[in-house]
């Protein structure tokens, strides 16, 4: 087992997260096996509250679609738009990140003013009004969340190129005569990148809450069942019936608990702290 | 360092705002090319309201300047923008400046209160957690502000009207002001505040539960540097130690967060204004966007990002002064 | 024609119309604020230049129009005109208008005023008076209070009848005359002669009116003021009802599935009049540049899958009526049931669609359509799911696109990139005012709710330009029934279901849905209970 494997499993709470994040992904992945309704089939009663049929388990919307289900592929978009989301925008800040620390100079200065901006731009508002005017379907999501995520990894993995930089590892990679593409895709990139990791897992967190909070705003893909856009649909019988917003309000919850804390447990193993005394 | 010259925090400071006008540019091209991509033009959204025949829709085009190419109408804005002048909100048939600074008031108002309520119930119970790590309160806090952190804010929203206001109807559920009635001075203040307390709720406690969890780091970390164990070792008292010695060093990384978070709790304010129909400006740039009132979208970001850029200056200036050794910018090792 | 002899008559049948108010009798109340809840703020609130409904909930209250709709026979009651007549060859209508009437400035309304508002807002700005009014040539004024319509060529009279509820709404010419009037500050201050005067508006809060005390209707209006209370939430209006913060809330703002709860609670009641002068329509539009969808046994096929009493019942909870064709049940001058009818029935519609030569594929799809449902409201966005799954039922694959309504105006109405969409067309009292536009062919694309399908057939073009021009109201409302038979043949679109609003309010609040358009009418006889 390899040492950040070994202090990972040390942490209790993040290896029971871990597993219930698996557990989670799992149910999702298996969901047509598991639970086999179409979660978008209107043929049930409508309105039917949770623990009284068994046909629905936790009961059917205003269309008469079943809950279960819904919450099921729900998580499917969720966890796959999360993961695609900091995935797309670990990948996009790395890559100016790294131009930044590599090239220097002007350059260097062109990206950070960018990533300025962008800090400087609400996330939120820039990701609602990417998915306004491009339509809500996953992809366009995706390419939001991206869009206002990526400066965090960016200035990450600037922050540790310029570090190592001045190591004498790195001195000795330069001065044995490793190309300079060599020095940075072979000896800085891996040795920038695992504060990067930890900092990805935190990130699937936030873009489970942007991608829930845009969906009940209205910005939903209505082909796939979502928890925003549930809440959302939810929120009009709020009062007579919360349990339709209860229910994948508690999913959003747990889900964005557990990654945190698998989050935690990457980033106390992939970067520990500085050597204590 | 040296003590000649100013600190680098202040240096730091100074060279941000030296920055602001090019991050400001492109903010206001990338916002501009963004609507412009989009789908239907503003005269699309104002008749996908009311119809209307082809000759109407052509007018209202050449009326409102869209029948000019992109480039055109964005010389023409920023030419209007050198001369102090936002330009005119289609969708509000008002200039963009009136139509921004009747919320902005509402919003900064939101923010700043629950940026109070974080700070205050952030520091404060991180401050016991930190006090004794490990122990039970500090238990019961971190895991409190582990689950706060990760709860959807727009659904702790709806869950806090449900209860406060439509169950036990202790509080207003939607707006800032109870419409109808008249109050002035003092009363109308109080009305206001009753009015924002769910909103605030709403936005503050997630970051109550982040400054919570910062504290409280920082703290544990406080206790383990030799400064902090030489003291205990002397024997000073353990409350004594806390406050005076380990909360503070604390309280510096929440400082900065403040800053990095200012950007964040716009962009929240955006939902918890939907859910609790408070006039500000998150769900006016939420209707720009429908809208595809472009000068008003613009002016939105553009006021938004000041402030951003204005709370950091404040934050690197407070920062200089609190802790005047600190080099920022190059916290990693 | 006199309206006065109407008004008689329309004020003997009104009690017969509220089921849901006993004590009729019971003298109205002077007094009260009424807080009701407003769900958009329109940019520009002038009702003379801007027909919607939006802008009438707000403005009908200070801005009058000639007429305005009523229940029974006659049809209408006299507002700012108190009788009209046309001339035999149609090409004229002359109005008498009501005397000593002031604007909320103190100026008299004069016929000076209607003239001006006819050529130079209804005519050349108004979204509907563009279309309605462009025959108009001349508005002559022999005195104060006679305006005599002159049009280019033969216009029903009872078309100009029917437009004057929604098209006739009188602002001063003193305020109007030598600005640019799409400009003009009045388009947000307004003024007018109505019951009510405009105080304030506050956006993203409210707006407010006080009682016009120099009312021509006096001791009219009974209320003291009306604050309409911006509330975008629906569930928060929901909420704001119960807790007593507004009490009146109009256009179905209230979600329907929290109208059946509501409807219990003591002090709310649910009232499903004072729309029909409204209705709207639930509809597929279909684009008939597919090929697919071109072949008329495609489009029947689709009907067929369609289960109207699911709508009803699921998505309008039941305040719908399955549709028949484009003309609403309440109009009982134009409307005919005796049209082709498609009741559900998926193995006709397997049939048909087997027949048109579209069999499944291996993977039991008969061909995809994208499905852009319009996001005006929440039964459209529903319709969109039932439709869906109602097409997979029968082998045909929709995706569902959403645009916000920029997007969706101009994918359907411009670019045409779509094959189905929902939409909800609003029946404006006449078939020609926003109705025969959804059928007519040869339009210019951009024109938003109207026949951007590529459906053109010239007998319909042919039955709908005779209508328009057709004197005689008997034979005008033979061709619109002639006109229902043909769409619900050739089936363009499919009307799915008719609808009309409910208001939700308090029981206090008295002198509700008196009229056809309650909602959207002057509200100088609502009361509020001590």
């Amino acid at each position: 087992m390899s040492p950040a494997l070994a202090r990972f499993a040390r942490d209790r709470a993040a290896l029971v997260a871990a597993f219930l994040l698996l557990g989670l992904a799992l149910a999702a992945a298996a969901a047509p096996l598991l639970w086999p309704v179409d979660p978008d089939a209107v043929g049930g009663p409508p309105l039917l509250r949770p623990f009284l049929d068994p046909a629905h388990p936790l009961g059917t919307d205003r269309l008469g679609r079943d809950v279960l289900a819904r919450l099921l592929h729900g998580a499917r978009l969720s966890l796959t738009v999360a993961v695609a989301a900091a995935a797309a925008s670990s990948v996009l800040g790395a890559a100016v990140g790294l131009a930044a620390g590599l090239v220097g100079g002007r350059i260097d200065d062109l990206l950070m003013r960018i990533t300025d901006a962008f800090q400087t731009v609400p996330g939120f508002l820039l990701a609602l009004a990417f998915v306004s005017v491009f339509g809500p379907d996953a992809r366009s999501v995706v390419l939001a969340i991206a869009a206002s995520a990526w400066t965090g990894p960016a200035r990450l993995i600037r922050a540790e190129i310029v570090a190592l930089r001045g190591r004498d590892f790195v001195l000795a990679a330069i001065v044995a005569g490793l190309p300079r593409r060599d020095v940075a895709l072979r000896v800085l990139l891996p040795n920038a990148l695992p504060p990067v990791v930890a900092y990805a897992a935190v990130s699937v967190a936030s873009a489970v809450l942007i991608e829930a909070a845009l969906s009940f705003l209205g910005l939903a893909d209505p082909n796939r069942a979502s928890w925003g856009a549930m809440i959302a649909e939810g929120r009009a019988v709020l009062v007579s019936e919360p349990w339709l917003s209860i229910l994948p309000g508690l999913a959003l919850l747990s889900t964005v608990l557990a990654v945190n804390l698998v989050g935690e447990g990457l980033n106390e193993a992939l970067a520990p702290r500085r050597a204590r005394p | 360092m040296e003590s000649a010259g100013p600190s680098p925090a202040l240096r730091l400071a100074w060279r941000r705002l030296a920055q602001a006008p090019f991050v400001l540019a492109i903010v206001v091209v990338g916002a501009f090319l963004l609507l412009e991509a989009a789908p239907g033009d503003a005269v699309d959204a104002y008749v996908a309201s009311l119809g209307g025949d082809a000759g109407f829709v052509h007018d209202l085009r050449t009326r409102w300047g869209l029948d000019r190419s992109a480039p055109t109408r964005f010389l023409l804005y920023l030419a209007g923008l050198a001369t102090g002048d936002f330009g005119w909100s289609v969708a509000f048939g008002r200039p963009v400046l009136d139509v921004i600074l009747e919320r902005l008031p509402v919003t900064l108002a939101l923010a700043a209160a629950a940026t109070a309520l974080a700070f205050a119930l952030g520091t404060g119970l991180g401050i016991l957690a930190g006090a004794r790590p490990g122990g039970p309160l500090d238990r019961l806090l971190s895991a409190l502000a582990l689950l706060l952190n990760a709860v959807p804010s727009f659904w702790l929203g709806l869950l806090l009207g449900l209860l406060f206001a439509v169950r036990l109807r202790w509080l207003p559920l939607a707006g800032i002001e109870t419409i109808g009635v008249h109050y002035t001075g003092l009363a109308r203040l109080l009305d206001t505040a009753r009015h924002l307390v769910l909103p605030t709720l709403t936005l503050g406690l997630v970051y109550a539960a982040l400054y919570l969890r910062l504290v409280r780091a920082g703290m544990v970390e406080a206790w383990r540097s030799d400064f902090v164990r030489a003291a205990r070792a002397k024997g000073i008292a353990r409350r004594r130690l806390v406050l005076r010695h380990v909360a503070r060093n604390a309280l510096l990384p929440v400082v900065t967060m403040l800053g990095l978070q200012s950007a964040t709790l716009i962009g929240g304010s955006v939902v918890v204004e939907s859910v609790f129909a408070v006039p500000g400006l998150g769900r006016l740039a939420a209707e720009a966007v429908t809208q595809r009132d472009l000068p008003l979208l613009l002016g939105i970001v553009i006021v938004a990002a000041s402030l951003v850029l204005i709370v950091n200056l404040v934050v690197d200036l407070l920062y200089a002064r609190l802790d005047p050794r600190v080099e920022l910018g190059h916290r990693s090792p | 024609m006199r309206l006065t002899r109407r008004h008689l008559l329309a004020t003997a049948a009104s009690p017969l119309l509220f089921p849901t108010f006993p004590a009729l009798a019971q003298q109205p109340r002077r007094g009260g604020v009424l807080v009701v809840a407003a769900d958009t703020e329109p940019r520009n609130l002038n009702p003379a230049l801007v027909a919607s409904n939006g802008v009438f909930f707000v403005a009908s209250k200070v801005i009058e129009p000639l007429a305005e709709m009523a229940y029974g026979e006659p049809g209408l009651t006299p507002r700012l005109a108190l009788a009209f007549e046309g001339a035999p060859d149609g090409r004229s209508v002359t109005f008498r208008l009501r005397p000593g009437v002031r604007f909320h400035d103190g100026r008299p309304f004069t016929s000076a005023d209607v003239a001006y508002c006819a050529l130079e807002l209804w005519k050349k700005h108004q979204n509907l008076g563009r279309v309605f009014f462009k025959d108009l040539e001349a508005v002559d004024t022999p005195d104060p209070l006679t305006a005599i319509f002159r049009f280019a060529s033969p216009t029903p009279l009872q078309l100009v009848e029917n437009a004057l509820p929604a098209l006739t709404a009188v602002v001063p010419r003193h305020l109007f005359e030598g600005t640019d009037p799409l400009t003009n500050p009045h388009n947000q201050k307004l003024v007018g002669t109505g019951p009510f005067r405009f105080v304030e508006h506050r956006p993203g809060q409210f707006y407010r009116l006080e009682r016009n005390p120099d009312h021509w209707d006096a001791p009219k209006p009974w209320l003291d003021g009306i604050v309409y209370r911006v509330l975008p939430d629906r569930g928060a209006i929901a909420a704001a009802l119960e807790a007593g913060e507004i009490q009146l809330a109009a256009f179905s703002a209230v979600p329907l599935a929290d109208m059946k709860r509501l409807e219990k609670l003591p002090g709310i009641a649910v009232i499903d009049k004072g729309y029909e002068g409204i209705t709207y329509q639930l509809t597929v539009e279909i684009n008939h540049r597919r090929k697919e969808l071109a072949d008329v046994r495609v489009r029947r096929a689709i009907a067929h899958a369609i289960d109207p009493n699911f709508v009803v019942e699921r998505i309008f909870l039941g305040w719908a009526k399955p549709a028949t064709g484009p003309i609403p049940r309440f109009d009982r001058r134009f409307y005919t049931a005796d049209v082709p009818t498609y009741p559900y029935d998926p193995k006709r519609a397997e049939a048909l669609l087997d027949e048109a030569g579209l069999p499944r594929g291996p993977n039991g799809v008969r061909f995809s359509v994208e499905l852009l449902p319009a996001p005006w409201f929440e039964h459209t966005r529903q319709m969109g799911d039932y439709l869906r799954q109602a097409l997979k039922a029968v082998g045909i694959e929709a995706k569902l696109v959403v645009k916000d309504p920029a997007g969706h105006q101009k994918a359907v109405y411009t670019d045409h990139a779509f094959d189905l969409a929902i939409g909800s067309p609003v029946y404006r009292n006449d078939p020609a005012i926003s109705t025969t536009i959804l059928y007519q062919g040869g339009l210019p694309p951009g024109v938003p709710f109207s026949n951007q399908y590529g459906y053109a057939d010239p007998a319909m073009d042919e039955l709908i330009a005779r209508a328009a021009r057709t004197l005689d109201p008997a034979e005008r409302a033979e061709l619109y029934r002639r006109f229902q038979r043909l769409a619900a043949e050739q089936l363009p679109l499919i009307p799915v279901v008719e609808f009309t609003f409910l208001t939700v309010a308090s029981t206090r609040v008295r002198g509700v849905a008196d009229n056809p358009r309650w909602a959207t009418s002057h509200w100088a006889e609502t009361w509020l209970e001590a």
